[in-house]
């Protein structure tokens, strides 16, 4: 006689590696064969998961089309099996999957595409944030101001991309009715996702800020953040960024 | 327990299963329901839109939590971190009525995401006891278990379901949450005799009722129902329903409908047809 552990697994087995045969053995051979009653399962687990990834990455699903689409999550949750009850945490590596598939190497763009939707996903679900308090800003002493660092909302994430991931994203949108043309050297695109209060919005960000920004979440003080911006924009204006996001709801804290 | 929200309990009277794309509609037109449920999952969001929205709909509705995550029949135990965002759900939402399945899902630190039967036999019914008295203890509060619907019977079984059933909530101390489609699904499904499982049910513990349509999935010259949540209510399940309130009296009653959900009027028509059947269960009542 099984243990519920060894039933539990063959059941596991059955659903994600099509070991039917353990599974079969335990089960009353009644009317319906024993397969098409585990193939219920089965398809029952595994169409969950497609609707899930394919809800959460409608762009790439266009872009590879439909039916490659349903073979790359295949592939995906045979390596990927889910490790929770919560489907919203499902997929979360998809992007890295996907830049290692060979038959997506002619298309790099994708995988950047595939970051900036669970970008999307994840600011949805991310943690609520009050604004900064702007008098306190204020009065940050000028000789203090490069020693001070900036939190960032919790539901902010950043995407740098070579490719217009914006504008491919666009495109690859349900009922989108313009040009769908789009040249893939075109020039990159630095990307702010962030949800301050209930609309995710997606900022494209200026030369420089994308390192600036990227410094101050890893701890960095505004006067490293600012060093870092120079060396990808030497005209970086800092009054401007700090402008800009404060106003948008970016930083939620400053410390020292 | 510091909610914010008051003890607005379920009443004995049908409600609804709130799904996505009525959310709007629900906020903007506040329909004529007495109680939500909603998918404890669907709102394990630290924040953002479905957090604000459950909130709103809370300080409106009574509502009620159903989980369909947690694997109460997991061999392994609970995985703590579901049980630390329930509880946190639960704190801050104080629900009405929390409900959980007999089922399992977890299995060698995978999900298979889909409420999976369990054999019925004495180390199954040991494990879910022992889990759902973890998760009582844990949640500080007592919940509702589900009776399943299943595909598949187990060859080792030792018990019928509803000895299953009673064993755990027996020994346990939790509740019933019946599941009346269910009910008539695994007894097609198995063979086994809808009448004889109606009779063996603990309804001192029944707290709610759900109901919902099935599938009738032909497979070559065989069929077999499948529980998809899809349908209106079978004529057949509103007859074991209305023999099963005939036990428990009146008892919060849910639609639920989670497949090719249609327009919210439908899913209210239902709810009043549940409805009738409590007020006509009450008028015969205060009549004899």
């Amino acid at each position: 006689m099984p243990s519920l552990k060894e039933l539990q697994t063959a059941f596991s087995d059955a659903v994600y590696d099509s070991e039917y045969s353990p599974l079969s053995e335990m089960i009353k051979d009644r009317v319906l064969d024993n397969s098409d009653r585990i193939k219920i399962y089965q398809d029952n687990v595994l169409v969950t998961l497609h609707n899930t990834l394919e809800n959460c990455y409608p762009s790439v699903c266009n872009l590879v089309d439909e039916q490659f689409f349903k073979y790359a999550v295949n592939e995906y949750i045979k390596e990927n099996k889910p490790k929770s009850g919560n489907l919203d945490d499902y997929g979360d590596n998809f992007a890295e999957f996907l830049s290692n598939m060979k038959e997506l190497k002619d298309f790099p763009y994708i995988e950047d595409v595939a970051k900036l939707e669970w970008a999307l996903h994840s600011s949805y679900f991310a943690a609520d944030n009050d604004p900064i308090d702007r008098v306190g800003v204020s009065k940050i002493a000028p000789e203090e101001l490069e020693n001070v660092k900036f939190e960032l909302h919790p539901s902010s994430n950043l995407i740098s991309s070579d490719y217009p991931i914006n504008k491919i994203w666009e495109i690859s949108q349900e009922g989108y009715e313009g040009d769908i043309n789009f040249d893939i050297n075109a020039g990159g695109v630095d990307i702010l996702v962030i949800r301050p209060e209930y609309k995710i919005s997606t900022v494209i960000l200026e030369r420089g800020e994308y390192p600036f920004l990227k410094s101050l979440v890893n701890g960095s003080t505004l006067g490293q953040a600012f060093e870092q911006a120079c060396s990808d924009n030497e005209e970086f204006d800092i009054g401007n960024a700090l402008q800009k996001f404060i106003l948008n709801g970016t930083f939620v804290r400053f410390y020292f | 327990m510091n909610s914010k929200f008051d003890d607005k309990k379920i009443p004995a009277k049908a409600g609804l299963g709130l799904r996505s794309p009525h959310y709007q509609e629900v906020m903007k037109d506040n329909p004529d329901i007495a109680w939500f449920e909603v998918h404890s999952e669907n709102f394990f969001a630290e924040g953002g839109m479905s957090v604000f929205l459950l909130e709103q709909i809370r300080e409106k509705y009574p509502v009620s939590f159903h989980g369909v995550g947690l694997s109460l029949g997991a061999s392994e135990g609970l995985d703590v971190k579901h049980l630390e965002k329930l509880k946190k759900l639960v704190d801050k939402f104080n629900p009405g009525l929390l409900s959980e399945h007999i089922s399992w899902s977890n299995i060698g630190g995978n999900t298979l995401n889909d409420l999976l039967p369990l054999p019925y036999t004495k180390e199954s019914l040991a494990c879910l006891v022992d889990n759902i008295k973890h998760f009582q203890d844990f949640i500080g509060r007592n919940v509702l278990i589900e009776n399943p619907s299943s595909y598949l019977e187990f060859n080792e079984s030792t018990m019928s379901e509803w000895e299953f059933i009673n064993e755990a909530i027996s020994q346990s101390g939790c509740g019933l949450l019946l599941d009346v489609n269910n009910i008539f699904v695994s007894c097609e499904n198995h063979g086994w005799d809808s009448k004889e499982y109606i009779k063996n049910i603990p309804y001192d513990a029944v707290g709610e009722i759900h109901l919902a349509g099935y599938e009738v999935r032909k497979i070559e010259d065989k069929s077999i129902l499948i529980d998809t949540h899809g349908e209106r209510v079978y004529d057949e399940v509103w007859e074991l329903y209305e023999r099963v309130i005939d036990y428990t009296g009146c008892v919060p009653t849910l639609i639920e409908w989670d497949t090719n959900v249609p327009e919210l009027s439908v899913l209210l028509d239902e709810a009043d047809k549940a409805q009738n059947m409590l007020n006509k269960y009450e008028a015969k009542n205060a009549v004899a």
